[in-house]
Parts: structure tokens; sequence; C-alpha cells
């Protein structure tokens, strides 16, 4: 009989690639993430993709029903507002500005508050103390509360409800980093790496990092759903972006007065909010137990 | 014979300050007087809570003593975490090899840190060595993409075997090194470190409970009891004829494991 060689195909998946597959492996989660793509894609190509300026006024086309109803029309697929702009435009626009602002300021909140948690993680006793609960007093207060603060200093406007809530979100990241940076200090490899001659630098970037990426994915997608929810509602008790911006909450806010002759103009915008935040929470949350799963073998 | 690495009056003191309800929990280790010659084997023998791991981490300067000096190759080497010298010469394998493996690299890059931190080799040398001291632990070069959770633990024994290896250094510190390994894989360690050491020149010193193997493998024993050394000599004179109280009691615990009759 002849002689064979076989080969032993084995694939070893990547830390990431098998969380990658557990997370597929969950259909709502990877629904979640489609919605979540989507919206991003909207925020992304919003001049691409939307038909009409959203600031366009259109006085021969107030108060169109959206295409579906019998008084539709197909050039205006959402229909129009009360001063006779596109509301699909708008809405598209919306996602860039809500979504996109959310993203920015979680990630600034995110690399100062890891910045800050990695100092007050590596610093000992009293200091480190002291650094971690830097931040601790704006967690008493309510998102809202600092937003009007910095409104009733600076004036409204949407990037000052970004920096109220940048503020906000800042404290949570700084603990979960601490929390994080302390237990793996005391770990073996850490020491190892030290005893190869590796400074605190060194130490975060190639030994901790590595290991965090998982907490602050997880975090990250947190943060992202309750700044959503800040940014429009800010927008929507018009401390936010003003009117004129396609802002979701503010759009919410001018749908309000028109709301009985005009349902449309608050159930879309609404609905939006509700999908991103309800992608970025499933998203989340697929992702923590496929993290968690990864683990177990 | 030259000697390699001289530890005169060590000393360390290990006090738990920090709960001032509760007294402080006073450790002291020392003072440690040690000779350590090219190429020696030496084994650390003694009771938990004896001070031997703590003796390993003094020597590789991963603690500061409190008073002491450690010389080596004649050179007075300073003490505590960051001295080159020491993480270039003297390396340590420790307890629990899985846990002194990052989860979140992989293999390849755990080894790379050493060199990167130490050596002024470019990125090809470096990989060429990672390469190189895979296969002298009996490692294949795939694992270089290996993470932590898909190696045995046997398989992360030699890697941390490799990752002390690769710096060449000329002494080998070993907490425990075979405590967690069965048998076979235990036999196959000590002769994987039988054998780099007659190649290398490495001196190594280990801290086992395994008399069995303390046997085999040291030169010389080192028996230790709250921080102190009680007892020391050549293995032979160590196992035929112990002097202190701790070390008959250990040599005694082992002999009566051993089967006093051979089998026919």
């Amino acid at each position: 009989m002849a002689q064979f060689s076989l080969y032993q195909e084995e694939f070893h998946p990547s830390p990431w690639q098998k969380t990658w597959r557990e997370f597929r492996s969950s259909h709502i989660a990877s629904l979640g993430l489609m919605i979540l793509i989507f919206f991003l894609i909207f925020a992304i190509f919003a001049p691409l993709l939307a038909p009409y300026d959203p600031l366009q006024q259109n006085v021969n086309a107030l108060f169109i029903p959206p295409s579906w109803n019998v008084n539709g029309t197909i050039s205006h697929l959402f229909g129009t507002d009360a001063l006779g702009r596109d509301l699909f435009s708008r809405i598209v626009y919306g996602c860039r500005v809500t979504l996109g602002s959310s993203i920015l300021l979680v990630l600034l909140a995110m690399i100062v508050g890891v910045a800050i948690g990695t100092i007050a993680g590596m610093l000992q006793g009293v200091r480190s103390s002291v650094v971690n609960h830097l931040f601790d007093a704006l967690m008493a207060i309510p998102t809202l509360l600092i937003a009007i603060v910095i409104v009733a200093i600076l004036g409204t406007g949407l990037v000052n409800s970004m920096w109220a809530i940048t503020l906000a979100l800042t404290p949570q990241f700084v603990h979960h980093t601490r929390s994080l940076v302390r237990t793996e200090m005391k770990k073996e490899y850490v020491l190892a790496s030290k005893l190869d001659g590796a400074n605190h630098f060194q130490l975060f970037f190639y030994s901790i990092l590595p290991n965090m990426i998982e907490m602050l994915v997880v975090q990250g997608t947190i943060a992202l759903s309750i700044a959503v929810i800040d940014v429009s509602a800010l927008g929507f008790l018009n401390l936010g972006a003003r009117p004129p911006l396609p802002e979701l909450g503010a759009m919410l806010a001018d749908g309000m007065e028109v709301a009985y002759a005009a349902p449309w103009t608050v159930a879309l915008p609404g609905l939006t909010i509700f999908l991103i935040v309800l992608a970025i929470n499933i998203v989340g949350d697929g992702l923590r137990s496929a993290l968690r799963k990864r683990l177990t073998q | 014979m030259s000697e390699l690495l001289k530890v005169s009056q060590l000393h360390f003191k290990h006090s738990n300050k920090k709960n001032w309800l509760k007294k402080p929990e006073i450790f002291e280790l020392g003072p440690i007087d040690l000779d350590v010659k090219r190429g020696e084997t030496i084994a650390i023998i003694g009771e938990n809570r004896a001070g031997k791991s703590l003796l390993a981490k003094l020597l590789v300067g991963a603690l500061k003593a409190d008073s002491g000096q450690i010389t080596l190759n004649n050179q007075y080497a300073p003490q505590g975490v960051q001295s080159t010298q020491i993480s270039h010469d003297v390396r340590m394998i420790f307890q629990f090899s899985g846990e002194a493996m990052n989860p979140g690299l992989p293999v390849g890059k755990i080894l790379d840190e050493p060199l990167r931190l130490n050596t002024s080799h470019n990125e090809k040398e470096r990989r060429q060595l990672v390469e190189d001291v895979l296969i002298k632990v009996g490692l294949l070069r795939e694992h270089v993409y290996f993470y932590r959770h898909m190696l045995s633990d046997g398989q992360q024994q030699r890697v941390a075997l490799a990752r002390a290896l690769i710096l060449q250094p000329k002494v080998l510190v070993a907490d425990e090194p075979f405590a967690a390994l069965d048998p076979s894989v235990r036999s196959q360690t000590v002769n994987l470190i039988l054998k780099l050491q007659s190649e290398m020149g490495l001196a190594f010193i280990f801290i086992s409970h395994n008399l069995g193997i303390v046997r085999h493998l040291a030169d010389r024993i080192i028996v230790m009891e709250n921080g102190q050394i009680v007892e020391s000599g050549k293995t032979e004179t160590i196992f035929r004829w112990p002097q202190h109280e701790t070390t008959k009691k250990l040599i005694l615990s082992y002999q009566s494991l051993v089967p006093q009759q051979t089998l026919r």
C-alpha cells in the first residue's frame, strides 16, 4: 500500500477571529450590526444619498405625506415638513449629525478617560485615588444639568452640548480603566515584561492594551447609546443643536408643533433614534456575550 | 570553576503595613550568602512560606533587597527592576508559566519583547532568533502565531523556557518549573534543560518540592526555613546525612514515599 503524506490542517483562530465567529453565531446581534452599519453608511455618505438639500425650503410642497400614503409622491420618499423640506434628506443628514457627533464625543471621552485611568492605575496609594476620583463630582450631576450649566455660560449649540456629554461620560471610562490596569499590573506576565526592562509606557502599550480592547469595545458601545440619546434629548429641549440643523432630536421638537396635522414629521425621526439606539445596544450585548464565550474553549 | 553569581548578606524585610488595624505580618529573609558557579545546578527546597520564591525574585531583580549585594561576574549588579545587566544575564521562569504569558499576544510577540527591549537587532534578525529559540526548546516555527489558549501546559512551559533563553543568559532561575506537568512531559522538560545546560553552560537555580527531580538534577541543595538557609551542601551528602531538623523531615518524607525494595 502506498504511503500517504498526511498533513494536519488545523485552523487556529486569533482571539479576534473567535470573537467574530461567536458574534456572528447570534442572529439578533448580526441583525443589529447590519442596522448599525446601515445607519453608519447614511452618516458617512449623506451628501451622496440625500436627494435634496436638507435645508432647502419649498413653498410648493408643504406637508406632503410619505410616499406610501395615498396623497404622497415618490419624489419625496418620507414626505415633507412644515417648511417643505424633504424629510428623507433631513433624516439622512440627521444620522450624520446625531450618530457622527456621538461617535466623536465617545472617542474623545474614551481617549481622555483611558489616559487618566491608566495614570491612576499605575500610581499607588492616595495619589491614585485622587486621580481616579477627579471627575467623580461630574457623575453626581445628570448630563442635562451639566449641559444647562455649560449652555448658560457658553450659549446653546451642538458643540457645547457635545462638551457636556463628553464630560459626563469620561468618569466611567476612568473607573473601568483604572480597575483593569490595577488587576493587570498584578499579573505575572506584566512582571515578566518588567523583568525584560519595559518601562511604564511600553508596559501599557505592549502588555496591557491588547487585553484592554475588549473592555473598551463593551464600554464604548454602552457610552455610544447613552450619547445618542443625550445628544437628541438636548436637541429636543433646544439646549443642543439649533432647529435649522438637521439633528434628530431637534427635528422631533419641530414636528411636535404640527404633530396632529403631519404625524410623520414626529414618527419618522423618532423611529430613527429608536432604531439607532436599539442597534447599538444589541451590538453591545452581542459583543459582550461573544467576548465572554471566547474565553471558554 | 569560576564564580558566576555571588550573593552576600542579602536581606529583605516584608511587612504588611497597609492595614493598621491588624498586627502587621513581618517576614524576614536572610541574611543570605550564596555562590553559583558556571554550569552548576542548585536546588532550593523547603516548606511553604520558607521564602524560596522570594529569594528567587530577589535573585532576578523583581524585588529590591533592603541590604546586601549581588555580584555577577565579579561586577556589582545594581538591585531592582530595570537593571539591564540582570535582565540580560539572569532570567526567570515563573511558577505558573501560563500566567506569565500574555493572553492577548501571540507567542512570536511575547518572545520578541525581550529582544526588542534589550538588543539592537532589527526586525528580521529578531524573527530569526525567535524561530531559532522555538526550535531549540522543541517547538515548531508555526508556534509564532499561536496564542496562549491554544497551547497545552507543557508547551506553555516550553515557551516560558524559550523566553528565558532568548537573551542567552548565564543564570536561569526557575520557581517550581515542574509542578504542573505530568510525569512524561516533566521528564521531557528535565532532559531538555539538562541538554541546554550542557550546550550553553547555564547555571540553573530551581525551586522544587519534588525531591526525586532534585536528586536527579541538582549538584547542590539549599534547604530553607523561615527565610534562613539552614543547610546547604552536595546533593548526595544532604540526602544521605541530613543534619538539620527540617532537612531530616523533608528527606524522611521523601524516602517513605519511595519503595524501599526494588522490583525484581
